[in-house]
């Protein structure tokens, strides 16, 4: 009997493949070179490399390949900009943060590279298999960089963490596709929503949406979501600060690309109603639960982990604004989605490249007193954390403001207007806790005891705050280019 | 048709019966008396004597030497459907299984560069 060979459309997937080889190839330098250094400027330059096959795919018309396993639509294509983009710049960080800790190792931009395959196979999956493959690709390399400064015990504990958590996490969203597949007999998310539009009487089947609430809860704990959010503050706070950079970032991304594509095609036409209403309540007490806890911190890792949380909280009521009434409305939402985490990875990545720089040899985060007198120990430093912060409160003109505009917009085209409410009120109580790193760093300056030796900043992470800052300004001030590259974000 | 799934609701009730009489059986006094020896106290283990203490210090080494392993038995069990329908497969059999073997020798060249395979 003949075998069919499946047609293999390898250049669809061409980013992935170019950041795997990559991985390779910076582990084969790793054997040979004694110097690690280098291996981080080819990351960076390779990464470039891999942003260039996205740009040809971005105006081709959706190809699902790998019979039907994964597709190359905008949106799966615009997600692998924000995660190249994400993996770029906490690499340069990485440079000189491992660099003055004498950890420069070339495993972990090895993991890096490797956890960032995971997330692009994640966020071009059309099955339920190959985005839990794509999951565990991503996880499991950040568990191992969470634990990556070895001879901390902070940094131990979060990688213990986290990998204990993500494991149970991946238990859940394992047990929801074995529902899901038991109710419809698919794990292609096209023929799960399929089946349920072509069987009607199976539209309130309570198997699958027990399957879909396991589901949710697994991607909760994923883009660390409250109540699944515990792992989250000593993960963040343990781990390497420019590993918790890629993280807070990629790994939130990867959890809602997948997420909505989910939510969008297999359960756009059944149980809407009933998932609208959980992600609306995941998102109330998100957003509100992370700010509150983030106005108690005194220490500006640990403040920046908890508003990793409440921007969770932000970006679902993106996601419960899908089920609008019309197309537009819907794409509308999707596309306010993707410009929030862009925005997210640009302001995010540059607070906590500030945080990599300010951290002191031998100890894990910074107090906000060490950011008394920043205005004059490194006027530029300081300057671009302001904009930061600005930026991640939601002042306009920053992009951070554009992020929450689009998305609670979004949320009003799709009747959620109280949550949109939700969404303003808490966005001006995470002013407070925003502001008072800006308020420490410039109108402190009088006291007596503080330290005023400038604050050197090497090239890399220079690099990186400049960069971060220019794009969190640029794209506030003139934000069309972004946002119109978003629109290309429709699913294939 | 949740009709379908009543083979696997006899299955479970056949296995919670059966593991409620393994487990209860040698509770009941007449069937399992209890007369107890030397040697029937003694642990079970596939009829060796037991020696020692069970929290012995292990060379942490064995931990590498057991992950390795785990990982190349799993790649390797990759070969034989392959060499199964080898013949079927042909060229686009021979491509793919060298990229596999490829990813496999840069893997095992990394982890003997490192010295994940020396003792000490």
């Amino acid at each position: 009997m003949p075998i069919e060979f499946p047609v293999l459309n390898f250049f669809a997937l061409s980013p992935i493949i170019v950041v795997i080889v990559l991985a390779l190839v910076v582990m084969f330098m790793d054997m040979l070179s004694s110097d690690k250094t280098v291996l981080g400027y080819l990351t960076v330059f390779g990464l470039f490399g891999a942003l260039m096959p996205c740009v040809p795919l971005l105006n081709q018309t959706k190809a699902p390949t790998f019979q039907n396993m994964v597709v190359s639509d905008g949106y799966a294509v615009v997600f692998y900009i924000i995660f190249i983009v994400t993996a770029l710049l906490s690499s340069l960080i990485a440079l000189t943060y491992l660099e003055n800790r004498g950890m420069q190792q070339g495993e972990y931009y090895i993991l890096i590279l490797l956890s960032t395959s995971g997330m692009m196979l994640m966020a071009a999956s059309t099955d339920l298999i190959v985005t839990f493959l794509g999951l565990e690709i991503m996880s499991i390399a950040l568990y191992v960089l969470a634990g990556f400064n070895r001879r901390s015990i902070s940094s131990g504990e979060a990688g213990l963490k986290y990998f204990l958590l993500g494991a149970f996490a991946s238990a859940f969203f394992l047990y929801g596709v074995a529902f899901i597949y038991g109710a419809t007999g698919s794990t292609n998310i096209h023929e799960i929503g399929g089946w349920f539009s072509t069987n009607e009487i199976y539209q309130s089947n309570p198997i699958a949406l027990v399957g879909l609430a396991l589901l949710i809860i697994g991607f909760a704990f994923k883009v660390a979501a409250v109540p699944f959010h515990w792992w989250t503050p000593d993960v963040y706070h343990g781990a390497p600060t420019s590993a918790t950079a890629f993280m807070a970032v990629g790994a939130k991304a990867a959890g809602f690309a997948a997420l909505v594509r989910i939510l969008a095609i297999s359960f756009g036409g059944v149980f809407t109603v009933q998932w609208q209403i959980a992600i609306s309540l995941l998102a109330v007490i998100t957003m509100t639960s992370g700010n509150i806890a983030a106005l108690a911190q005194k220490d500006v890792k640990r403040m920046l982990a908890y508003s990793s949380i409440a921007h969770a909280g932000y970006l679902l009521v993106g996601v419960a604004a899908l089920p609008a009434s019309n197309e537009l409305y819907r794409v509308q939402a999707v596309s306010g989605l993707l410009f929030y985490l862009m925005s997210y990875a640009f302001m995010n990545i540059g607070a906590f490249a500030v945080v990599a720089l300010l951290e002191k040899q031998g100890k894990i985060g910074t107090k906000l007193s060490d950011y008394t007198t920043l205005s004059t120990r490194q006027p530029f430093v300081a300057f671009v954390m302001l904009l930061f912060m600005f930026s991640l409160t939601g002042i306009p003109p920053f992009i951070g403001f554009w992020g929450k505009w689009y998305i609670f917009w979004a949320a009003v085209d799709a009747n959620l207007g109280w949550l949109a409410a939700i969404g303003m009120i808490n966005s001006a109580i995470s002013a407070f806790y925003y502001l008072s790193v800006v308020v420490q760093m410039y109108m402190h300056t009088e006291q007596a005891d503080v330290e005023t030796t400038p604050i050197a900043l090497p090239a890399p992470i220079a690099i990186a705050v400049t960069v971060t800052a220019m794009f969190t300004l640029l794209f506030g001030l003139w934000p069309t280019p972004l946002i119109n590259l978003m629109s290309l974000a429709v699913f294939g | 048709m949740p009709t379908d799934y009543i083979p696997v609701l006899l299955f479970l009730g056949v296995t919670f019966t059966l593991s409620v009489v393994a487990v209860g059986l040698p509770h009941i006094p007449f069937i399992n008396p209890l007369r107890p020896n030397k040697a029937k106290s003694e642990v079970v283990e596939s009829g060796k004597l037991a020696y020692g203490d069970a929290k012995r210090k292990i060379p942490i080494q064995y931990y590498t030497t057991a992950m390795l392993f785990i990982l190349f038995d799993i790649e390797v069990l990759f070969f034989y459907p392959w060499a199964v329908v080898f013949w079927e497969l042909r060229w686009y059999g021979i491509m793919a299984m060298s990229v596999f073997t490829l990813l496999l020798v840069i893997g095992f060249a990394y982890e003997w560069r490192k010295g994940a395979m020396e003792w000490d």
